[in-house]
């Protein structure tokens, strides 16, 4: 941050253009990997239809199917994969959804466990939260009870006071940004997106289908911290929105786990479309399209929005 | 009743409503009897253009882009317990709970004190005039549907009012064989955001759409064969607006002759469109159909509608 965003406490769109430049330089540099046919990024879909039945979710499925994803995307078993990603002097701070299909409690025990478990984490130091309701410790990680505050620089306490971060939003269509996944989750950690915050929105990203929602992925303190993206595709939702009619919520029985927040959203707006192709009988594109997800990648560098050049593993 | 300009959700209690200024939708989740055994189990909140992002963040634009006057939203519970979260959404006369009413429309159509409803899976959504109200519950079965369909019923009597259908989807209405019509896919609204919703033209307000812009889209299967079209009917504040919205798409598709049903044109990936307009401010375009033939007899249908406009005082409503 420079000296004059230190002293105030607030950014611009100058400060995100110059932050970009090293998102810039990592576009170029998955550029470079597509051009040389490398697979830039792994996104593990983890599949058990019987984990969700009615309104009834399998907990201890879940965390196999967790486990199985977190085996399969660092190829090593699950809890070396944990224990090679956080630390026991983490505080991880996991960014949920309450609003528009919301996480599956069971899937965040089932994240809480495994960082407790596996690497040791202390309880309470694994925290979760949306908007400005968070809880502290697997006893508040569904209910989140306590309010929370912003720091001056827009973004919510729990993200500067978390050392790592783990991305979990719930998959689903989005009527202004095509899909709500991993990039647009963020919205739920910064204040000053709608012209309610201040009277005028800090982060002007709504224009064309939302195409610069990456901007709150590449504020450091997110883009630095965040180490894993677990997508609740538990129960998805298809239909147009805004808010999910519960008609369009289908038992998919998923998880999609990755690091990059943008291929793991490609993966999901699959997912979607194929099922948008199933009930129409033809092919059905997302509308709108998913801008951001171009503009994460080629403007932030926050991950590959090639399909071809992402390496999905199904387990 | 005038709405209140609020700076964030305002928790409704009996007395105030009684003594006060309150919106309709207030009194009715206030004063409104539930069925036997039903009870409400917490205080109304109402939110206003300003404060609705308390509620429902980035859902909120859909209902700013159309004339929201509040929202008022309450729990109540039935004799095991369920809850249901009832919403009552109040727009301006005009005719814009139309469209909100048919951003989607899947599912039974259930007949009732209301204007129009659909159900499905734990979710009631009714229009009574300028109403919208929604009852839900996350669980299902056909007792909670009836319980839901009493609910509802019991607010939308008293919220009984009149807002015929804009002008514009009246007479697209008018125009268009039903059974050519697709189900669930007739919109009406006004914003670029909205279309990109339905169809996305491109980053580029193309067609100059706005809040003073009506707007109908329609997936149809033109004639006799399986073939689909979309169209769409924008109608300006000025014909000038219609032309320059014209000049706009024929630049970024390709020239065309416009109000001539002989001349539609291929895009790139063979997709067939067309554009038509008459005399007044009314713009009809076939975004896409799948053959010539579609594309023609859609077209056929637009110049219906923009011809029922002229010389017949295109005001807003039907």
């Amino acid at each position: 941050m420079t000296g004059s965003e230190q002293h105030d406490g607030r950014m611009n769109r100058r400060s995100f253009l110059a932050r970009s430049t090293a998102g810039a330089l990592g576009a170029a540099m998955g550029a470079r990997a597509r051009a040389q046919g490398q697979v830039r990024s792994r996104v593990v879909v983890a599949r058990d239809e019987q984990a969700v039945s009615g309104d009834q979710v399998d907990a201890d499925r879940v965390a196999a199917m967790l486990s199985k994803a977190m085996a399969a995307l660092f190829g090593k078993p699950a809890s070396d994969a944990w224990k090679g990603l956080f630390t026991v002097e983490d505080t991880v701070g996991i960014k949920s959804t309450v609003m528009m299909n919301p996480v599956h409690p069971e899937l965040l025990f089932a994240i809480h466990a495994a960082l407790t478990e596996h690497v040791g984490i202390e309880d309470a130091r694994v925290r979760v939260w949306d908007r400005n309701r968070g809880g502290v410790g697997r006893a508040e990680l569904a209910t989140m009870p306590r309010s929370l505050s912003y720091h001056d620089d827009y973004i919510v306490d729990m993200v500067h006071e978390s050392t790592a971060l783990i991305n979990c939003p719930s998959l689903k269509r989005h009527w202004l940004a095509g899909i709500g996944g991993a990039v647009k989750n963020w919205c739920g950690a910064v204040r000053g997106i709608n012209p309610m915050d201040n009277g005028e929105a800090v982060f002007k990203f709504h224009g064309d289908s939302c195409a610069q929602m990456g901007m709150l992925n590449a504020l450091p303190p997110i883009r630095e911290r965040c180490r894993l993206i677990v997508i609740d595709a538990l129960t998805p939702c298809h239909g147009p929105g805004p808010q999910v009619n519960p008609a369009d919520l289908w038992a998919y029985g998923g998880l999609i786990v990755s690091t990059d927040p943008v291929a793991a959203d490609v993966v999901g707006a699959q997912i979607l479309e194929a099922k948008l192709e199933e009930i129409n009988g033809r092919p059905t594109p997302l509308t709108p399209p998913t801008r951001h997800l171009q503009v994460a990648d080629a403007e932030y560098g926050l991950g590959c929005s090639d399909a071809a050049a992402i390496e999905v593993v199904r387990v | 009743m005038t709405t209140a300009i609020l700076r964030s959700p305002v928790v409704i209690l009996l007395s105030a409503v009684t003594s006060v200024q309150a919106s309709p939708g207030a009194e009715a989740l206030v004063e409104t009897r539930l069925p036997d055994g039903w009870r409400w189990t917490d205080e109304a909140v109402e939110y206003d253009r300003d404060s609705i992002y308390e509620y429902l963040d980035g859902g909120a634009m859909f209902y700013l882009s159309y004339s929201l006057e509040s929202l008022v939203v309450r729990t109540c519970g039935g004799p095991e317990g369920v809850p249901v979260t009832v919403e009552v959404y109040a727009f301006a006369p005009g005719g814009d709970s139309h469209g909100v009413f048919l951003n989607e429309t899947r599912g039974e159509r259930p007949t009732g004190p209301w204007d129009d409803a659909v159900y499905g899976a734990g979710l009631l959504k009714a229009r009574e005039g300028r109403f919208i109200v929604r009852a839900q519950s996350g669980r299902r079965g056909d007792a909670l549907k009836e319980a839901l369909n009493a609910v509802a019923s019991a607010l939308c009597v008293k919220l009984s009012s009149d807002d015929p259908p804009p002008r514009l989807l009246a007479d697209a209405r008018a125009c268009v064989d039903p059974g050519e019509v697709v189900e669930d896919t007739e919109r009406f609204f006004h914003t670029q955001d909205s279309l990109s919703s339905y169809y996305y033209l491109g980053a580029d307000n193309v067609l100059g759409l706005s809040a003073d812009t009506d707007c109908v889209l329609v997936h149809l299967r033109p004639g006799d064969g399986d073939a689909r079209a979309i169209v769409l009917v924008a109608k300006y504040p000025e014909r000038r607006l219609a032309e320059a919205a014209a000049q706009r798409l024929a630049a970024l598709w390709g020239g065309l002759p416009t109000g001539d049903v002989a001349h539609v044109a291929q895009r790139d990936g063979g997709r067939w469109w067309g554009m038509a307009h008459g005399s007044d401010a009314r713009l009809g375009v076939v975004l896409e159909a799948d053959t010539r033939g579609a594309a023609e007899r859609s077209l056929a249908i637009l110049k219906a509608i923009a011809e029922r406009a002229e010389g017949d005082g295109d005001d807003d409503r039907q």
